[in-house]
């Protein structure tokens, strides 16, 4: 990650440009045709398939995967958003989870009534509150440090919610979660539910593609490539490192309500480090900076270990085997982007 | 204040055993500036082959050289395999290829010894004794003695013998080191070696000491340690003890007066603080970088 590198890319990324520049007479006119089409194909395709799954695919257990896939896709994600474009090695991504779970388990069983569209904000603004507090410190220290602080972070938040029993329940958790419903409908079957999970899990995507793909994505990655470049620039490292924390952070909230609805219970056992650790391979494995790949890393890391049954103890390990190899073939991960790649360049 | 003594003396003994983990951390630090996350699944599996070849009928102490000698290998095997590959890489590389070793390793430890917490049975002596009002037990006589001969012998190895030269050369520049014929990768798989069969050891009392084993302690073993070596200062032999020390009598007058499950918050709590406000440790040696 030396000044020398970064600049043989900035002649890198020049030189595509320029060799772009010159072949694009040719290839506009196809381009504007093919592309939109093929793009409004895929997504024709792909809208239909994720609507009709349930019909599709409506077994029991095809179905919970699925929850389970699209529950995964935020906190992925989010994670790769602070890893990927941000470049920050945070690894306990549960803690946010856990607050967004428990924001939504204490409202919704202390408070009758409590509207389930309001709870699943307040669990996301809760947990991208938590995200600020540790930003703060995380722009202290980086690298490993920041992985070790945020280890740290998620065992605290595990020892919190197994102790303060007078909010969190303890080891026995918050039993007794209602459905969720809107406006007085409620979604009983998992049917329903899988309509809600996939809603939350486009939206988080959505919000996701819109901001990395703006001007201030964009930015993420200057503060993350070349700090001093993009400093002298006028991008402020702080506040890009730590609003990379809050958005990461917030789509762990979302997920977390929609566990708990999910399961209608919440419990310091779902939110270990082990939680994490599998977060972090899904991004990993699924590729950095890629929202397609933190999607592949989910289904990966939840249906192929539920596919291949005999797997399903060693999920752990066989992410580590997964990884040890990615990183001396393709330390990117599966979809990274293979151009801007400072976080594991070698 | 005999209780005060009996926590502290408690403590003292707890930090020990941290401390000779965190000198497995601080070997290697202060080595390759690079953080072994594996550490304390070396020293969990280590444990557990301890367990197994007791359980298998050979006697205590042979068991213990084989669970020692087994740290050592595993501990070269993992450097061969996870972080000779990216030496002079990003240090994201290693810290994430450590992550796989570690993932692997607790998944193997889960299947072959399963997940529940096995009583670790040693011939060490029970029996306590009493000094000056405190209650003292012979395990604990033992784990202060063990960790003080270990650290001199540790300072006399790096201060006093060819080995220890070739590893300060190392520390200091490792490219000049090999220029001048300092076998650098011999030196480097030796001092993993030594991290691992150390690390086995720690565990060993751990498991004496508390008369459990269970495959978790391979994290928390790693965060303990690496808490104790980020408040001695990282990298640095003399602050691994002492941070090793200090936490542990922070964690049993935790335990003591508030409630022992609030240790891990405070533990971690106690990392973040110095990691933000003093990450250059106690110790402030000045020979830490890059933080």
């Amino acid at each position: 990650m030396s000044g020398k590198d970064s600049k043989d890319n900035v002649a890198d990324l020049r030189q595509d440009h320029a060799r772009a520049n010159e072949s694009s007479p040719r290839r506009i006119p196809h381009a504007y045709l093919r592309k939109p089409l093929a793009i409004g194909a895929v997504a024709i395709v792909g809208a239909s398939l994720l609507a009709g799954y349930p019909w599709l695919f409506g077994t029991p257990l095809m179905l919970q995967i699925a929850i389970s896939v699209l529950i995964y896709v935020p906190l992925v994600v989010g994670q790769n958003i602070i890893t990927g474009n941000s470049g920050q090695l945070s690894m306990g991504h549960a803690a946010f989870y856990a607050v967004g779970a428990y924001c939504t388990g204490i409202l919704v069983t202390r408070l009758d009534g409590f509207p389930a569209l309001a709870a699943v904000a307040l669990a996301i603004v809760g947990a991208g509150l938590l995200g600020l507090l540790i930003g703060f410190p995380a722009l202290r220290v980086s690298g490993d440090y920041l992985f070790i602080l945020t280890i740290g972070l998620n065992l605290i938040v595990v020892s919190v919610a197994t102790q303060w029993e007078a909010a969190t329940g303890g080891a026995r958790g918050l039993t007794r979660i209602p459905l969720f419903s809107v406006g007085g409908y409620e979604f009983r079957t998992p049917e329903d539910f899988y309509y809600v999970v996939l809603i939350a899990a486009v939206l988080c995507v959505g919000v996701a593609a819109a901001v990395l793909s703006s001007r201030f994505g964009r930015l993420l990655e200057a503060a993350r490539d070349d700090r001093a470049a993009a400093e002298a620039c006028g991008v402020s490292i702080t506040g890009m490192r730590l609003s990379a924390f809050v958005i990461g952070s917030s789509m762990a909230g979302l997920s977390g309500a929609m566990f708990a609805y999910n399961l209608g219970f919440v419990g310091p056992q779902s939110f270990t480090l082990q939680q994490s650790l599998l977060i972090f391979e899904m991004v990993i494995i699924g590729g950095l900076a890629s929202i397609r790949g933190s999607i592949l890393g989910a289904i990966i890391l939840v249906a192929l270990p539920e596919a291949l049954r005999f797997l399903q103890d060693y999920r752990l390990g066989l992410g580590g085997v997964i990884i040890l190899i990615l990183m001396v073939w393709r330390p990117n991960g599966l979809l990274g982007k293979g151009v801007v790649a400072p976080l594991v360049k070698s | 204040m005999s209780e005060f003594g009996q926590q502290l003396l408690n403590g003292l003994a707890a930090g020990s055993i941290y401390a000779l983990l965190a000198v497995g951390y601080s070997l290697v630090y202060g080595l390759l500036e690079l953080i072994n996350f594996a550490h304390g699944h070396v020293y969990m599996v280590g444990t557990f082959v301890v367990l197994s070849s007791m359980l298998a009928g050979f006697p205590f102490a042979f068991a213990l050289v084989i669970g020692m000698g087994f740290g050592a290998l595993l501990g070269v095997l993992i450097e061969r395999v996870a972080y000779r590959p990216f030496r002079g890489a990003n240090r994201i590389i290693p810290t994430v290829s450590a992550v796989a070793v570690t993932l692997i390793l607790e998944n193997v430890a889960a299947q072959v010894w399963g997940p529940a917490t096995r009583r670790f049975d040693t011939p060490l002596p029970t029996s306590a004794i009493e000094i000056l009002g405190l209650r003292i037990s012979w395990i604990q006589v033992i784990v202060l003695a063990v960790t003080a001969v270990i650290a001199v012998m540790l300072y006399l190895m790096v201060q006093y013998t060819s080995w220890g030269r070739n590893v300060r050369a190392i520390r200091d520049d490792m490219q000049s080191a090999e220029l001048v014929g300092v076998p650098v990768n011999r030196i480097v798989t030796s001092v993993y070696a030594l991290g691992g069969a150390l690390g086995v050891l720690a565990g060993v009392l751990f498991a004496a000491y508390y008369d459990s084993v269970y495959v978790s302690m391979g994290f928390y073993g790693t965060l303990y340690a690496f808490t104790a070596a980020v408040i001695g200062g990282i990298g640095d032999l003399r602050g691994a003890f002492i941070g090793g020390v200090l936490l542990g009598i922070v964690q049993a007058l935790t335990a003591g007066y508030i409630s022992s499950g609030y240790m891990d918050a405070v533990t971690f709590g106690l990392l973040i603080v110095f990691l933000v406000f003093r990450p250059l440790g106690l110790s402030n040696s000045g020979q830490v970088s890059r933080v």
